[in-house]
């Protein structure tokens, strides 16, 4: 294991009582597995992204026959004019694509950090309009029952974390974050969409353990890598503005943080505007 | 809508945010709508919930079975003292007082100033956290903030009333200081990337009803904040608006929520019947 903490985090890590912590937090490369990425063009968010998305997933030879699909979008606030959310017909055709491909159940289910009520969002955002039944097919993750799981890597303080029961008891978990920029990364890439499954009674738990233990660290490194810093201001003008998620971020370990727990595995579609 | 309550009682004699297990947070806004409404059997065996869900450190955890008390803790102290108990009380005070945002705590300050970085800009005021280990944002600072000066109109002459004092007087300094230019107050965050952030109705609800009494030039932005966002479509943000405004007399008169909120939840339907019944005082 590469230990990748600074002389100055040894000394004041050692000083304050947190370098087991500093440990714990400190990178460990792990090779990643190959995955298969499509990207397709959509010409506009409108009827045709129903054949897109069937034909996307289709490509993927996906068999969710008789399994139990949850549908993770990205809801964060809402802001008329602005593009912070996933688009509600690219999850309404993701419904309809895995309904279609023999779904046992398919389920839209999200809990937002920022705004706790997420019908309000979500109906604000359009999810209401666009998806029949909305309130029937959905779940809010942030009031949905919880069980604990502990995490088999540790790459912040936290040694276990509440996760709903709805997303641990899924067979398949497609992530469909919104590609956007963000306030302390400039971009995550949809990397960490997974956040809002963790309720928000208890996402603050998580996250502020995350972001106080460890987001620095990674903001630091993302800093030297991308020279100069990216600047958001070119990609608020094309690909629309995104508000803040904190005062701390949400920035937390890396990619692959959500525990194998669970019968599910997971899957990525993202709606990204170019 | 007192019926929907009752109806959404669990076994336990708590009750779920929508369906399901028990929470602390819709347990007590429903305890206190069903008392302000008489129903005082099932609000009994929801403080009996609450009673039973108290956690050896003082506190309260959002739910059974999540093994760390967090702000809902603050929530607690709106069941009347006749049926907390003052030992109960003075208990969930205590663990007020001892909580404060992680990034304003003596250890975590000297690992920022080893590491070269400036300390957090709130250690002057602290706030409250969600959890403790975690930064204080503005709903539980508000949450607290309710609770610890209930307290000092409860028992004036405490022993640690200046210790109360203080903390109180840190989190009316720490939500002044996390206002929104505009005036109202989101999670906690007031600008990001020289962009002002916008203030959410709920947070400048909770808020508002926090800073009681409080006269500070910067007190007229957020009430003006405040009657703008009452055209908001959401309960939760209706809710606490009307009880943020009450608290400063400043709710129009006759104002009512726009036909299309829709109470979903038992925390909106509860906040609702306590707004509708006379507010949380």
């Amino acid at each position: 294991m590469k230990i990748d903490a600074t002389r100055r985090e040894w000394i004041a890590g050692a000083f304050t009582g947190t370098g087991a912590a500093l440990v714990g937090c400190a990178a460990r490369k792990t090779a990643a597995a190959a995955a298969e990425v499509s990207i397709t063009r959509a010409a506009a968010y409108d009827q045709t992204l129903y054949e897109t998305v069937r034909r996307s997933l289709a490509k993927h030879r996906l068999d969710v026959r008789g399994r139990n699909v949850v549908l993770k979008p990205n809801l964060v606030e809402f802001e008329p004019g602005s593009v912070i959310n996933t688009h509600p017909l690219v999850v309404h055709a993701a419904y309809e694509a895995f309904t279609a491909m023999g779904a046992a159940s398919v389920r839209i289910a999200e809990g937002p950090g920022h705004r706790r009520n997420t019908l309000d969002l979500a109906d604000a955002a359009g999810y209401f309009r666009i998806v029949p039944r909305f309130e029937e097919v959905f779940t809010d993750l942030n009031i949905d029952d919880v069980s604990q799981v502990h995490l088999p890597r540790q790459a912040s303080r936290m040694g276990k974390l509440y996760l709903p029961n709805t997303a641990l008891r899924a067979d398949l978990l497609v992530s469909i974050p919104k590609m956007k920029t963000h306030h302390w990364a400039a971009a995550t890439l949809s990397m960490k969409n997974l956040f809002g499954t963790v309720p928000g009674a208890l996402l603050r738990m998580a996250e502020e353990h995350a972001a106080l233990g460890g987001y620095r660290r990674i903001d630091r490194r993302f800093e030297k890598r991308v020279s100069p810093p990216v600047r958001p201001g070119g990609w608020n003008r094309r690909h629309g503005r995104q508000r803040a998620y904190s005062r701390h971020g949400k920035e937390c370990g890396r990619a692959g943080g959500w525990p194998r727990h669970g019968r599910g595995g997971r899957h990525l579609l993202s709606d990204y505007v170019h | 809508m007192i019926e929907f309550l009752l109806k959404k009682q669990n076994s336990d004699g708590g009750w779920p945010y929508g369906n399901g297990g028990s929470w602390t947070e819709p347990t007590v806004y429903a305890v206190r709508a069903l008392l302000a409404a008489g129903e005082t059997a099932p609000a009994k065996r929801g403080i009996d919930w609450i009673l039973r869900t108290a956690r050896p450190d003082g506190g309260w955890a959002s739910r059974p079975g999540v093994g760390e008390s967090s702000w809902v803790t603050a929530l607690a102290t709106l069941i009347p003292e006749e049926y907390l108990g003052e030992q109960t009380s003075r208990r969930t005070i205590e663990w007020l007082v001892g909580t404060r945002g992680e990034d304003t705590t003596a250890v975590y300050t000297l690992r920022e100033r080893l590491l070269g970085r400036p300390a957090s800009a709130d250690c002057a005021h602290p706030g409250w956290p969600w959890t403790r280990g975690a930064a204080a944002w503005v709903a539980p600072t508000a949450a607290a903030l309710i609770a610890l000066e209930r307290e000092q109109r409860l028992r004036p002459s405490a022993q640690n009333v200046g210790q109360i004092a203080g903390r109180a007087a840190a989190g009316r300094n720490f939500l002044l200081a996390h206002m929104c230019r505009e005036g109202g107050w989101n999670h906690g965050a007031t600008n990001a990337w020289g962009y002002d952030m916008a203030p959410y109705p709920e947070t400048t609800g909770m808020a508002l009803l926090a800073l009681r009494g409080v006269r500070a030039p910067q007190m007229e932005r957020a009430l003006a904040a405040a009657r703008r966002s009452l055209s908001t479509r959401s309960a939760d943000g209706q809710n606490w608006l009307r009880l943020g405004l009450s608290a400063h007399g400043q709710l129009p008169a006759n104002c009512r929520p726009p036909e299309e909120v829709a109470y979903r939840t038992v925390t909106e339907v509860a906040l609702n019947e306590i707004v509708n019944r006379g507010g949380l005082s």
